[in-house]
C-alpha cells in the first residue's frame, strides 16, 4: 500500500514539475505557442460559435449567390464570399467547425477508450486474450484505413454516428498497440508486484495501478492523431461517404465547391484553409507535446507496430 | 488430379494475365496518342459494358446507340414520325403481327450479312430472359415477341397483347450479328454502324474506329476516343485546354462561364417531386401546398439553368399525350401555410417529419436544390429533413414494399419513346413499379383504355390521364424539363438535340 | 529467423481470412445487388431471376463455402457490370496504382533521405525547424482540396498540365506530387528521429575519433543505421499509399486499384470489389512480410521471440 502512495505522489509530483516544465518550453516554441492559442480559438469557435452563426449559415439568398469575397457590399459576413444558395461562408464555415472537430475528437476518444481497455487487457492477461486481440488489430492495421472506412459505411449507410464508429474503429489498433506495450512492461514492476502479494483483486490493480500510467501515453497518442482523423474524415465526405447535406463539415464544404472551381474558387478554397490550419495547428502542438514529453514514447509511435515483437 | 491440372492451368492463365497487363501498362502508360483526325470525347462516367442488350442505358448509349449498333427504325425528333434505319419499310400483316422489310446489302463489322436471321436474333436475344437485358426490361417487360423469318430480307414480329404502337416499341431494339452470344451478356460486341468498337481500355479510353464498309454516308472522324471524367470543371478544362473536342454534362455555371464553348439542348428530362402515399401527404390540402411551397422561377437561372422550362406534365410537349391545358403552379407562401395550418386544424399530422430523398449526382447543382427545396417546404410549415442517397439506394426506396414513414423523391423522368404509354403505365397505373402506393381506379382505366387507341383517341385518352393525374389527384409537384450542356471544342461542329442524352451521333460531328 | 518468418506468414494467414469474411459479410449486408444491375422499373421476378443466377439467394454458408472454394481456385467470379471476370480488371488496373505509388515511394524516400540526415545534424537548428514545420504541413493539408486546387491553377488557369487522365509524363507530375505529399513529411520526420539517436550512439563517435570526414559519418554510418527506420515507414506508408490512390485516382481519373474500388463500391460490383480488396490485402501481408525480410537482414541483432 505504501508503495502505491508513495508511487502515486511521486506521478503527481512529477506531473507538477512537468507542467512548469512544458510551460518554459511552450514560451521557446514560437510556433507551438501560436499553434495552441490558434486552436484554442479555433475551439473556442466551434463551440460558441454556431449558437449565434447557425441562422445566418442555411438562410438562402439566391440573389447572392456565389457573392465574391473581400467586398463590404453585404455585409461583413459575406466578406470571404457566398456559396451558391448565397450563404455567407464565414457563417457557414463557423457552422461546420462544430461538427467537424466533434467528430474527429469523438472517433479518437471512442478508438482510444476501445483500444486501450483491448490492448491493457491483452497486455495483462496475455495468452489467448493477447492473441485474438492482437491479430483483430493486425487486421485493421494491415489494410488500408480509407478503405476500410468505405466499407463499412456504405453498410451503416452515411450518418455521423457512423462515421464516428468507423474512424474509430480504424483508428483503434495504435492505442492497442501502446497500450499492450505500456501494460506488459508495468505488469512486471515491483509495485504490481507487491500489490498483488498483498492480495489486491485483479479488477483493481487493472483500474488503480495500471491505468493511470498508461492514459497520459494514450493522451499524447490522441492529440497526434486528432488531425489524421480530422483529415480522415474530411477526405471520406469529400468522397461522398461521410457527412451528407445538410449537415456541414468543412470536407463537405470543399466537395461543394468542386463544382464552382472556375466560377467561385472561394467556395472551396475557405473551407480547405480551415482543415488545413487545424490539422497544422494540431500536429505542431502535438509535435511539440511529443518533444517535450518521455523522449521513449516518440521511440515507441515512430517504430512499426510489428516491433512488440522486437524488445 | 484434375482439381490440380484446373487450378494449374488458371495459375498460368493467370501469369499470363499479369505480364499481358504489365506489357500494356508499359506501352501505353507514357505515351500520348494524339491523332490528326481524332476525336476525344469525355463522358461523366465508364460505360459498364457495351453489350447491345443495355443500349438503353445512358452511359452505355452514349458510346454504342447509332454507332456501333443501329436499330430497325428511328424515330425523327422534328415530326414524331418513324423512319427507316436497317428496316426499310414495314407494314401491318394482321391485328398482332407487323412485318419489316429490311435493307438490303448492309454487313456487320466482322464482315457476316445483315439479314432476316440476324434480325430475328437480335431481336430473340434481348427477348431471352436468361441475360439481363435492358430493352427488354424497360421496354418488353409486359409481353412476349414471336419473330418469324418470312425470306431472307424480310420478317414478321407478333405479339401477344394488343398494342397498336409496336413499331415504335420496337425502335428499341439494335441489330447485331450472330457472334454476339445468345445466352451470355458480353463486354463488346459488333454491330452495322458507322464506327465499329477496336479497344477498351479498362478504367482509361474506349476506342472507336470508322468503319470503312459502311452502308450510308462514311463520317468525318477516322477514330474516336472516349474517356470520362466526374467533374464538370475537369471535363469543361479538357475541351479548353484541347484534351477533349466534346465533354457532355456540363453544369451550368461551368457553361456560362464558358459561352464560347458550351451549347444547350433540351435534354429530355423531366424533373418533379413525389411521395409515398402516407400521412401527411394523404392529404389534399399537404399535396397543394407542396405545389404552391416551391419557388420554381426563383431556382431558375439561379441552382438551374435559366433554359429550364416549367412542366405541365411528366413528359415534353413532344410526347403524345402532353396536355398543354394543364396549369403551372404558382409560387405562393402564404397560400401554402394556409393549406398546411389548415390541414394541421384538422387533425392531420403535418408535423411529423418528412424524409426528402435526393439521389447523388442526379444531376448538376442537384445538391444546391435539394438543400434550396428543403428550406422552401420547411417554410411553408412541414417538417421536412433532407437525405441524400446513392442511386440504388434510391431505387430501392422506390419500390415496394412502401415502409410507413413519409418519404418524398426528387425524380426524373425521360420518355424517348415518344408515347405517353412509357411514362403512365409504369408512374401512374396501380400495377406500375413506380406507383409509390398511389392508386385511383379511374386513372387505371383511362390508362388501360388508352393504351388500346391509336390516333387522336390514344392522345385524348392520355390528356384525360395525366388532368387525373395532376389535376384532381395532385400526385406529384412538377418542376421542370431540364436543359443540358455540352461542350464543344474549335475542331468540330456538333449540335446537341433533345437525344444527346442518352445517345451521341458520331456521325453528326464534323471536323472543321 | 525460419520460426519467425514462419510465425509471421501464420499471422498474415490468418489475418487474411478473417479479412475474406469480413469483406464478404459486409458486402452481402450491404443490399441488393440485383437492384443495381437491374433498371429501377424491374419486376421482382427480375429481380428474382437474377438472384438465382447469380447464387444470391441459397444460404448465406453455402454462398461463403462456394466463395472460398472459388478463391482457392483463383476464380474471382465475373463482374456483373463490366461482363468480364473480376480478376482481369483488378490486374488489369493493378500496374498502375503500384507504378504511381512506387514512383511516389522512391521520390519520397530520397527526399527524406537527404533532408532527415541534414536536419537531425544540428537538432534544433533553423534548418530542422524548418524541416520539422514543412513536414507537418505537408503532412496537414488535405491532399483532395490540394488536387482539385492544383488542377485549377496548373491545368484551367496555367494549362501547363493536362487536367486528369494518363498519356505521356506530363500526366504523372499532379498524382505524384499529391500522392507525396502524404507520405514524404511522415518519412522525413523518422529518419532524422532515427538520425538524432544514431548520431548520438557511441559507434559514430568512434567514428569521428577516428578521424573520419564529417559527410561520410552522416551519410554512410549514421544513415545505413537508420535504414531500419526508413524500410519500417515504408511498410506502414504502403497503406497510407493506398489511401492516398482512393483519392488521387478517383480526382484525376487514374485508372488504378483505388478508382477501381470505389466504381465497384457504387456499382456493387461484387465480384470485382471482392477480388480488389483481397488482391489488396493478400499484397500488403505479402509486402510486411518481405520487410520483415529485409529488417532481419539489415539488423541481425534482432532478437526474434
Amino acid at each position: 500500500m505504501a508503495d502505491k502512495r508513495s508511487h502515486l505522489s511521486a506521478r503527481v509530483r512529477g506531473l507538477r514539475v512537468s507542467i512548469n516544465h512544458f510551460r518554459v518550453l511552450l514560451a521557446g516554441d514560437a510556433f507551438a505557442f501560436v499553434s495552441l492559442a490558434l486552436l484554442v480559438i479555433i475551439i473556442g469557435i466551434a463551440v460558441i460559435g454556431p449558437a449565434y452563426m447557425s441562422d445566418f449559415a442555411t438562410a438562402l439568398d439566391l440573389s447572392l449567390r456565389n457573392a465574391p469575397p473581400f467586398t463590404d457590399e453585404n455585409g461583413w459576413l459575406f466578406w470571404l464570399g457566398a456559396d451558391a444558395l448565397g450563404r455567407p461562408l464565414i457563417a457557414r464555415l463557423i457552422v461546420a467547425a462544430q461538427p467537424t472537430l466533434l467528430i474527429a475528437t469523438s472517433a479518437v476518444i471512442a478508438a482510444m477508450l476501445a483500444g486501450g481497455i483491448l490492448g491493457l487487457a491483452a497486455g495483462y492477461f496475455g495468452g489467448l486474450a493477447d492473441n485474438v486481440i492482437m491479430r483483430m488489430a493486425d487486421v485493421l492495421m494491415s489494410f488500408p484505413s480509407l478503405l476500410l472506412a468505405i466499407f463499412a459505411l456504405y453498410v451503416l449507410g452515411p450518418s455521423i454516428p457512423a462515421v464516428v464508429i468507423v474512424l474509430g474503429i480504424t483508428r483503434m489498433p495504435i492505442y492497442i498497440r501502446v497500450a499492450r506495450a505500456e501494460s506488459l512492461s508495468i505488469r512486471e514492476q515491483l509495485f504490481i508486484e507487491s500489490a498483488r502479494a498483498a492480495g489486491a483483486r485483479r479488477r483493481r490493480i487493472i483500474g488503480v495501478h495500471i491505468t493511470p500510467l498508461i492514459l497520459p501515453t494514450l493522451l499524447t497518442v490522441a492529440t497526434l492523431d486528432f488531425a489524421n482523423v480530422m483529415l480522415a474524415e474530411s477526405a471520406l465526405s469529400f468522397l461522398g461517404l461521410g457527412i451528407q447535406p445538410p449537415e456541414l463539415s468543412w470536407g463537405l464544404m470543399v466537395a461543394a465547391g468542386r463544382d464552382y472551381l472556375t466560377s467561385a474558387w472561394w467556395v472551396s478554397l475557405w473551407p480547405g484553409f480551415a482543415i488545413l490550419l487545424t490539422a497544422l495547428s494540431a500536429n505542431l502542438v502535438s509535435n511539440w507535446l511529443r518533444i517535450a514529453m518521455d523522449p521513449r514514447l516518440r521511440w515507441r509511435l515512430e517504430r512499426r507496430w510489428g516491433d512488440s515483437d522486437v524488445e | 488430379m484434375d482439381a490440380i491440372k484446373t487450378w494449374l492451368r488458371r495459375f498460368v492463365n493467370g501469369a499470363a494475365l499479369v505480364v499481358v497487363s504489365f506489357a500494356v501498362f508499359g506501352v501505353s502508360a507514357f505515351q500520348s496518342s494524339a491523332q490528326e483526325s481524332q476525336v476525344t470525347i469525355a463522358l461523366v462516367v465508364e460505360p459498364e459494358n457495351l453489350d447491345p442488350c443495355d443500349a438503353p442505358s445512358d452511359r452505355v448509349g452514349k458510346v454504342l446507340l447509332g454507332n456501333i449498333v443501329e436499330r430497325l427504325l428511328d424515330r425523327d425528333l422534328s415530326t414524331g414520325q418513324l423512319k427507316p434505319e436497317l428496316a426499310t419499310s414495314w407494314e401491318l400483316v394482321d391485328d398482332r403481327t407487323w412485318r419489316f422489310h429490311l435493307r438490303e446489302g448492309v454487313e456487320f463489322h466482322d464482315g457476316t450479312p445483315f439479314n432476316a436471321e440476324a434480325a430475328k436474333y437480335s431481336i430473340d436475344r434481348s427477348m431471352n430472359e436468361n441475360i439481363a437485358c435492358q430493352i427488354r426490361e424497360k421496354f418488353f417487360s409486359d409481353r412476349s415477341l414471336e419473330v418469324t423469318v418470312v425470306d431472307d430480307m424480310t420478317i414478321d414480329v407478333a405479339t401477344d397483347i394488343d398494342d397498336p404502337i409496336l413499331p415504335l416499341l420496337l425502335s428499341a431494339h439494335v441489330m447485331h450479328p450472330l457472334s454476339v452470344p445468345l445466352d451470355e451478356n458480353v463486354r463488346a460486341g459488333g454491330g452495322t454502324g458507322p464506327y465499329r468498337f477496336v479497344d477498351w481500355r479498362a478504367g482509361r479510353e474506349i476506342v472507336l474506329e470508322r468503319n470503312p464498309d459502311y452502308w450510308g454516308d462514311a463520317p468525318d472522324a477516322d477514330r474516336v476516343v472516349f474517356v470520362w471524367r466526374p467533374e464538370s470543371t475537369v471535363r469543361t478544362a479538357m475541351v479548353v485546354n484541347g484534351e477533349a473536342d466534346l465533354a457532355t454534362d456540363i453544369s451550368f455555371q461551368d457553361a456560362q462561364s464558358h459561352q464560347e464553348i458550351s451549347a444547350s439542348f433540351p435534354n429530355a428530362e423531366t424533373t418533379r417531386i413525389v411521395y409515398y402515399a402516407r400521412p401527411p401527404m394523404t392529404d389534399p390540402r399537404v399535396r397543394a401546398a407542396i405545389n404552391y411551397a416551391i419557388d420554381r422561377e426563383g431556382l431558375r437561372g439561379t441552382i438551374l439553368a435559366p433554359g429550364v422550362e416549367f412542366a405541365k406534365a411528366l413528359v415534353r410537349p413532344s410526347v403524345n399525350g402532353h396536355n398543354p391545358n394543364l396549369a403551372i403552379w404558382p409560387y405562393k407562401p402564404d397560400v401554402a401555410r394556409a393549406l398546411i395550418a389548415d390541414a394541421a386544424a384538422d387533425g392531420v399530422a403535418v408535423d411529423r417529419e418528412i424524409e426528402f430523398i435526393g439521389r447523388q449526382g442526379h444531376f448538376p447543382n442537384v445538391d444546391e436544390f435539394m438543400e434550396a427545396v428543403t428550406a422552401m417546404l420547411n417554410d411553408a410549415g412541414l417538417n421536412v429533413r433532407l437525405r441524400m442517397v446513392e442511386g440504388p439506394q434510391r431505387s430501392q426506396m422506390m419500390r415496394p414494399p412502401y415502409p410507413e414513414e413519409p418519404r418524398l423523391f426528387v425524380d426524373q423522368h425521360d420518355n424517348t419513346l415518344g408515347d405517353a404509354v412509357a411514362t403512365l403505365f409504369h408512374k401512374g397505373h396501380s400495377k406500375g413499379r413506380s406507383s409509390l402506393g398511389n392508386d385511383d381506379p379511374y386513372l387505371d382505366f383511362l390508362i388501360d383504355y388508352a393504351t388500346q387507341q391509336t390516333g387522336t383517341e390514344r392522345t385524348w385518352a392520355w390528356q384525360r390521364a395525366f388532368e387525373r393525374l395532376n389535376l384532381a389527384l395532385v400526385r406529384e409537384a412538377l418542376l421542370y424539363h431540364m436543359v443540358g450542356f455540352v461542350a464543344i471544342g474549335p475542331r468540330i461542329d456538333f449540335v446537341p438535340t433533345e437525344r444527346t442524352r442518352s445517345e451521341i451521333r458520331l456521325a453528326d460531328i464534323k471536323l472543321k | 529467423m525460419a520460426e519467425f518468418l514462419g510465425r509471421r506468414a501464420l499471422h498474415s494467414a490468418i489475418a487474411m481470412l478473417s479479412l475474406i469474411l469480413f469483406v464478404f459479410v459486409i458486402v452481402r449486408l450491404s443490399g441488393n445487388p440485383a437492384l443495381l444491375y437491374l433498371p429501377e422499373s424491374a419486376s421482382d421476378e427480375l429481380i428474382r431471376e437474377f438472384n438465382e443466377r447469380y447464387g444470391l439467394n441459397e444460404p448465406i454458408l453455402v454462398q461463403f463455402g462456394r466463395y472460398l472454394w472459388d478463391i482457392a481456385h483463383l476464380d474471382f467470379g465475373m463482374s456483373i457490370r463490366r461482363h468480364i471476370p473480376a480478376i482481369e480488371a483488378v490486374v488489369l488496373a493493378y500496374p498502375w496504382t503500384l507504378f504511381l505509388s512506387g514512383i511516389t515511394l522512391v521520390l519520397s524516400m530520397l527526399i527524406a533521405m537527404t533532408f532527415g540526415p541534414l536536419a537531425a545534424y544540428r537538432p534544433g537548428s533553423v534548418f530542422d525547424r524548418s524541416v520539422t514545420v514543412l513536414a507537418l504541413f505537408a503532412a496537414s493539408t488535405p491532399g483532395f482540396w490540394l488536387a482539385i486546387t492544383a488542377i485549377l491553377v496548373f491545368a484551367i488557369e496555367l494549362g501547363w498540365l493536362p487536367t486528369s487522365g494518363v498519356g505521356g509524363p506530363r500526366y504523372w507530375v499532379m498524382p505524384v506530387a499529391i500522392m507525396m505529399l502524404e507520405i514524404t513529411g511522415t518519412t522525413t520526420q523518422v529518419v532524422r528521429g532515427s538520425m538524432v539517436t544514431s548520431l548520438a550512439s557511441p559507434y559514430v563517435k568512434a567514428a569521428r575519433a577516428k578521424g573520419m570526414p564529417e559527410r561520410r559519418v552522416v551519410f554512410v554510418h549514421a544513415l545505413r543505421n537508420s535504414l531500419i527506420a526508413a524500410v519500417t515507414v515504408a511498410g506502414d506508408q504502403t497503406r497510407g499509399l493506398i489511401n492516398g490512390a482512393v483519392v488521387v485516382e478517383t480526382i484525376f481519373g487514374w485508372p488504378g486499384i483505388g478508382k477501381l474500388m470505389i466504381d465497384a463500391i457504387v456499382q456493387r460490383d461484387f465480384a470485382v470489389l471482392q477480388a480488389a480488396v483481397l488482391t489488396t490485402a493478400f499484397a500488403i501481408f505479402l509486402l510486411n512480410l518481405i520487410i520483415d525480410i529485409i529488417y532481419a537482414v539489415l539488423d541481425p541483432r534482432i532478437r526474434f521471440r
